[in-house]
């Protein structure tokens, strides 16, 4: 690899690690303007109806989050950038002090693994990324949602009654 | 690493999409894995190894018999894959862990980073966006539902998934049950 690619790729990891830490960590919102272009294009999980699109928008969907959660910390395990590309794969701690995605706060501290691709530009800022963390997992540690889809006894029971229902139905038959 | 180490590493990650997911090949798994090879996903807990690879891609199948992913876009640097990729087509036809079939289309978005020992997966990591596959097959409510309407919405689907669960259940009976009646009725 040479070592204007090399530097590169750093740098990508460099701005990748400043949003983070000064729009995440530290919440000053206003750090996206200088890792992220004024047309930033931000897909996550955590918005399926589509992209964030400009500035204002993602730092607006980053208030709701900041909103709702402090103590954040970002442990990032591995950064690996080739070429305009720069991937993340991190933990997110934090705790719920806030509504989020209508859910009222918890005080609970949740554990989100997370990771996140991101597109740079020729000056080396993003302008557009895919964030891709674990909104079930969020989900189930702030307890909202069951950890299993269904429980047990309540398809034991209609199993039960269908069962019966159709055992009597072939019984008259014969 | 030589350019053709990392060119033969995407071609490994690929194998795992094309091949082991997408045409459901599960002896692809030996070729792309190792049994000592360890399977980081959030949601689920299918092991490691080739097993757990293959537990992946048949709970995947089982749930979603047509599924089909594409990949948008390949990093490789070093020892490192990344595959960032959607699914292109994902009908929810089979059981997919407990959730019976709801028929519902389904379109997930998800990343897989991979690192290669000796040209081989050693380790990955696999994010996908389970909460809204959950909420496309109407296992989880819309977020903007809260109230009495997220209330009547989770009594609902009880039922609706239970009715879908028995009937399930039923019919899987009655083709287990039928194999051997048409051979005596030979």
């Amino acid at each position: 690899m040479s070592s204007a690619l090399a530097t590169r790729n750093d740098q990508l990891k460099v701005t990748l690690r400043r949003a983070f830490d000064e729009v995440f960590v530290q919440g000053k919102v206003d750090a996206v303007d200088e890792v992220f272009t004024h047309d930033i294009v931000f897909h996550s999980t955590a918005r399926p109806e589509g992209p964030t699109r400009g500035r204002e928008e993602y730092k607006e969907f980053v208030r709701e989050f900041l909103d709702a959660f402090t103590d954040i910390e970002i442990d990032v395990h591995d950064m690996v950038a080739e070429g305009d590309l720069v991937v993340s794969r991190a933990t997110i701690r934090a705790k719920h002090v806030g509504t989020y995605h209508n859910i009222p706060p918890t005080k609970k501290s949740v554990a989100i693994f997370s990771m996140i691709m991101a597109r740079a530009d020729a000056s080396g800022i993003c302008e557009e990324a895919w964030s891709a963390y674990d909104t079930m997992g969020l989900m189930q540690q702030l307890g909202v949602l069951p950890r299993k889809p269904m429980p047990k006894p309540i398809i034991w029971l209609i199993l039960k009654l269908s069962r019966s229902g159709k055992g009597a139905t072939s019984e008259a038959a014969e | 690493m030589a350019t053709s180490d990392v060119d033969h590493n995407i071609a490994v990650a690929r194998r795992v999409f094309d091949e082991v997911i997408n045409e459901g090949k599960l002896e692809v798994a030996e070729e792309v894995v190792t049994p000592t090879t360890r399977v980081d996903v959030p949601f689920a807990h299918p092991g490691h190894g080739i097993a757990g690879l293959q537990k992946i891609a048949s709970s995947l199948r089982g749930g979603f018999p047509d599924i089909n992913i594409e990949i948008d876009d390949v990093i490789a640097v070093a020892d490192k894959v990344v595959l960032r990729w959607k699914t292109r087509r994902q009908t929810h036809t089979g059981m997919y862990r407990g959730l019976p079939p709801t028929g519902k289309e389904v379109r997930i978005t998800g990343m897989t980073i991979f690192r290669f020992e000796n040209g081989k997966i050693e380790e990955f990591w696999l994010e996908m966006d389970q909460l809204n596959g959950a909420r496309q097959m109407g296992a989880v409510a819309p977020e903007r539902y809260e109230g009495p309407r997220l209330a009547l919405f989770v009594l609902g689907s009880l039922f609706r998934i239970g009715f879908l669960s028995a009937k399930y259940q039923i019919t899987k009976g009655k083709r287990t049950r039928r194999a051997p009646a048409t051979g005596t009725l030979a």
